[in-house]
């Protein structure tokens, strides 16, 4: 028998474009195998997609040399809707994908335009929309659903065509961790339970590594790995770490560095039970490695000035600055939408100048809504606030955003004009300076935007991580004081995520304050001073990291993930009974070890 | 203004009334409004006030919009009908040949009993289109409507999914326009000390981002579709089959009768 799917020298060029999306692609996929497939943004991950259910070429053009076999059927050569029941396919985006009104019609759509009868209909119905959730009803309206639960009816209304390989486009990228798990749980049924053939395009894959049979890693528009996810991450992950900017989980980061320090743990763990496990069966070696700070006594107090000197060590990491002004002081803030829903009840918090921030919390938690208090879109129907030296009620929005910056969640929505040049001008339109003065400001920071080479461009033409940029520049560009980013890490790849964090900690070294949006708990523990965290509208915790992880173990509810190596640690500690601090990262958890004089 | 003019849920004769009958049944009534009436002329206002009755009667029992609601979605089209009230009365087209009753001359303004039913008749006849229209967008849900649009007055499914799209994405666009003027709020666009102007430019620099995004919408959405078999064939097939009651068909052939023998009583 042949393979199910076969892709041979395969490349595509979109129409009006010179440069090929994708090139000399060669791909062989057995019926039933679980395919994980990563690479930075812009690799053509997705234009590979669209070509192996006939999108491409047969509804989008453009010019594509190479040859695509699927279940014995040449791709080029019949209908896209012949291969709809071969393979389905769902998008990033929740929004733009469901073109119905009720999850019911939704579900049917595509065996209705097959002409499947009526009784099937309703029968695959009910089948897939339990398969993927038990909570959810036919009658709904889609509007009213959260990005996890679209994405869920996109997944069945796909099942409903009974394909035998299903491809998932980032189905992650815009859902909170809390919808992110509850996807991948379904991804992992697909497989085992229907016995599908999943093909999954991913950014975040440390939860279900494990499960997939074959890794596939694209960079630079063409497949560089393919295999065993096990072997790849340990022969090649620092390659991939280093070189093509795909985010590994942390335990294979962990793993790979440990390997190259000469203690190799066997087998290499994609999990953290894995790791705990490997790394026990090396207990007494990993012992003797620890740092000898750490066999001193007493234990207590060596372990808290131990980690506050691997903070040191680790990054320059913005300080809590509990003596120094406030920026931000804000008392029992509430805000009712007109809709009637409580999304900030009774927040209190303040933020010292110079300080880095995380705001966390589920979607729908009241993040935004917290934010647009501060900024001044909204005023608080009771509480008060002063930021930057401004009342948050009777400051208009005009008077708080000379202060305070604001970098929505999608950069597009707040550009004007029609070059980067412009962009960032336009900030300083209210300001009277001269036209030279004006001219070496704007230029200055494009160059720490990294922008300069893209003065002229138009800002709906950049990549998603320039316009990312583009946009903290256009708020840059004024003397702000304090500068709120909305998720600016999220969908994007390791090397964007990198460069961007290098820019903020830059900012926040001249002494900007920054308040950061972001479900990455690994970015927050890592370089900010502080976490907050709301849920249901309220605030539930602000204070360090550390002190985070504590609340969390305390309160069952699952808020946020905690980051691998700290469950990593905290396992070693509890069930290895080895007497390590806990650390939450992998630079943190490498200084624990002394392999750098042993070997 | 904006809740009073959206669907709502009731149980009643309209509500459960199937849309596009509903829709001729409106035309019917339209006619009844247009047509020639008796002798003499200005008895146009108490033929106009008897069909308004007529309505407003069947929209607040079979339809059970309450008065409140009715009032509140007709608060626009009032002053209109006020407003050709008073320009029909004042600017009647008087010809010599027909008689006229003065009630009221001061200089250059003259009130006659024929120009004051004129614009009663012009005014009330405003009145029961809108209160139509009222009647059906308050009473049809969107989505039954394009389904019966589909299945009842068959019109082409590749053309009926286009207005779902509308209805799924309206919604979305308004939202999304919301995010983009409060983005260009905090960039500061609109800071202008005149509220209309701010507006227009804010309107005016969230144009182009909110296209743009449409039409990528447009695309990622139709990509979607085509993925799931869009216009495989002639037909799809129907899953929530629309059944007419014949109540409603009973409903919409006694109007119509009631139509055909007034014209007959007209004519003749």
């Amino acid at each position: 028998m042949g393979k199910f799917l076969k892709v041979s020298n395969l490349s595509y060029t979109y129409q009006g474009e010179d440069k090929p999306a994708i090139s000399d692609i060669n791909l062989e996929i057995d019926e039933g195998e679980f395919i994980v497939l990563m690479g930075p943004s812009g690799c053509g991950k997705s234009t590979l997609a669209l070509c192996i259910n006939g999108i491409i070429p047969n509804v989008l053009g453009g010019k594509l040399e190479g040859k695509i076999e699927l279940d014995g059927l040449n791709t080029q050569e019949c209908e896209v809707y012949e291969l709809s029941t071969k393979v389905g396919i769902t998008f990033q985006n929740p929004d733009s994908q469901l073109c119905n009104l009720i999850v019911k019609d939704e579900i049917s759509f595509g065996p209705e335009n097959l002409l499947v009868q009526r009784d099937e209909i309703l029968r695959r119905l009910d089948k897939y929309l339990k398969f993927v959730s038990l909570s959810l009803k036919e009658k709904s309206s889609i509007y009213n659903l959260s990005g996890g639960e679209k994405q869920r009816v996109a997944i069945a209304s796909v099942l409903a065509m009974n394909p035998k390989m299903v491809i998932l486009d980032e189905p992650t990228s815009n859902l909170d961790p809390i919808g992110a798990r509850r996807i991948i749980k379904v991804i992992e049924k697909l497989n085992s339970e229907k016995k599908l053939t999943v093909l999954l395009i991913e950014h975040e894959v440390s939860s279900l590594l494990h499960r997939a049979d074959r890794l596939i890693i694209m960079n630079d528009r063409t497949i560089i790995y393919d295999g065993d996810p096990r072997y790849i991450l340990e022969k090649y992950g620092d390659y991939i770490l280093e070189n093509v900017g795909v985010r590994i989980p942390e335990i294979t980061q962990l793993a790979v560095r440990l390997n190259k320090k000469g203690f190799k743990i066997n087998p290499f763990p994609l999990t953290v039970k894995e790791a705990v496990k490997s790394i026990l069966k090396k207990k007494d070696k990993f012992i003797e490695n620890l740092r000898e700070e750490l066999s001193l006594k007493p234990k207590k107090k060596v372990e808290i000035e131990f980690i506050k000197s691997l903070e040191k060590e680790s990054y320059t990491k913005s300080e809590v600055k509990s003596h120094e002004e406030k920026v931000i002081d804000v008392k029992g803030l509430n805000f009712t939408y007109p809709t009637g829903k409580k999304a900030v009840k009774n927040v209190t918090f303040n933020i010292n100048k110079g300080e880095m921030v995380a705001l966390m919390g589920k979607n729908g938690s009241g993040k935004t809504t917290l934010s647009s208090l501060l900024i001044g879109l909204n005023k608080p129907n009771s509480g008060e606030g002063i930021v930057a030296n401004l009342d948050i009620n009777n400051s208009s929005i005009n008077e708080l955003s000379e202060k305070i910056g604001y970098v929505f969640q999608y950069p597009e929505h707040q550009f004007i004009t029609n070059s980067c040049y412009d962009e960032v001008t336009f900030s300083l339109k209210s300001e009277k300076i001269e036209e030279s003065e004006r001219k070496r400001r704007v230029n200055k920071t494009l160059e720490l935007m990294e922008l300069a080479d893209f003065k002229d461009k138009n800002p709906f033409n950049l990549s998603m991580g320039q316009k990312r940029r583009l946009s903290i520049a256009t708020m840059l560009i004024k003397d702000l004081e304090v500068l709120i980013l909305d998720e600016p890490f999220t969908g994007q790849d390791g090397k964007n995520i990198l460069k961007l964090m290098g820019i903020i900690q830059k900012l926040n070294n001249n002494g900007l304050t920054l308040l950061i949006i972001t479900h990455d708990l690994n970015i927050a523990s890592k370089y900010l001073s502080r976490v907050m965290l709301m849920d249901g509208g309220e605030l539930v915790f602000i204070g360090k990291t550390s002190e985070l992880y504590n609340f969390l173990e305390v309160n069952k509810k699952r808020y946020i993930n905690t980051p691998q190596i700290f469950r990593l640690s905290r396992l070693l500690k509890i069930t290895g009974e080895m007497d390590i601090p806990i650390v939450d990262d992998v630079d943190k958890f490498m200084r624990l070890l002394r392999l750098n004089k042993s070997n | 203004m904006r809740k009073a003019l959206v669907y709502f849920k009731a149980d009643s004769f309209f509500h459960k009334m199937d849309p596009t009958l509903k829709m001729v049944w409106i035309f019917i009534i339209t006619i009844f409004t247009f047509l020639k009436n008796i002798e003499p002329n200005y008895s146009s206002g108490i033929y106009q006030l008897i069909i308004y009755i007529l309505v407003l009667i069947i929209i607040l029992t079979l339809g059970k919009i309450g008065l409140s609601r009715y009032i509140k979605s007709m608060s626009l089209f009032i002053p209109t009908a006020l407003f050709i009230l008073i320009y029909k009365t004042l600017f009647y087209p008087y010809t010599t040949t027909e008689p006229f009753t003065v009630i009221y001359e001061f200089s250059f303004i003259k009130i006659t009993y024929e120009g004051l039913f004129e614009g009663i008749g012009v005014a009330l006849r405003i009145l029961i289109l809108t209160s139509l229209s009222i009647l059906f967008i308050l009473t049809a849900e969107p989505k039954k409507l394009v389904q019966s649009l589909m299945q009842v007055a068959k019109i082409p499914y590749r053309i009926g999914y286009t207005f779902y799209a509308a209805l799924r994405f309206v919604p979305l666009v308004y939202e999304e326009y919301k995010n983009i003027t409060n983005a260009h709020l905090v960039r500061g666009v609109g800071f202008s000390k005149i509220g209309f102007i701010s507006r227009l430019s804010l309107l005016k620099s969230s144009i182009i981002p909110l296209l743009i995004t449409g039409i990528r919408r447009a695309q990622e959405v139709s990509i979607a579709m085509d993925s799931r078999a869009f216009g495989a064939f002639k037909k799809r097939t129907i899953v929530d089959e629309i059944k007419v009651r014949i109540s409603d068909k009973i409903f919409v052939t006694i109007t119509l009768l009631s139509l055909i023998s007034y014209i007959f009583f007209l004519y003749t």
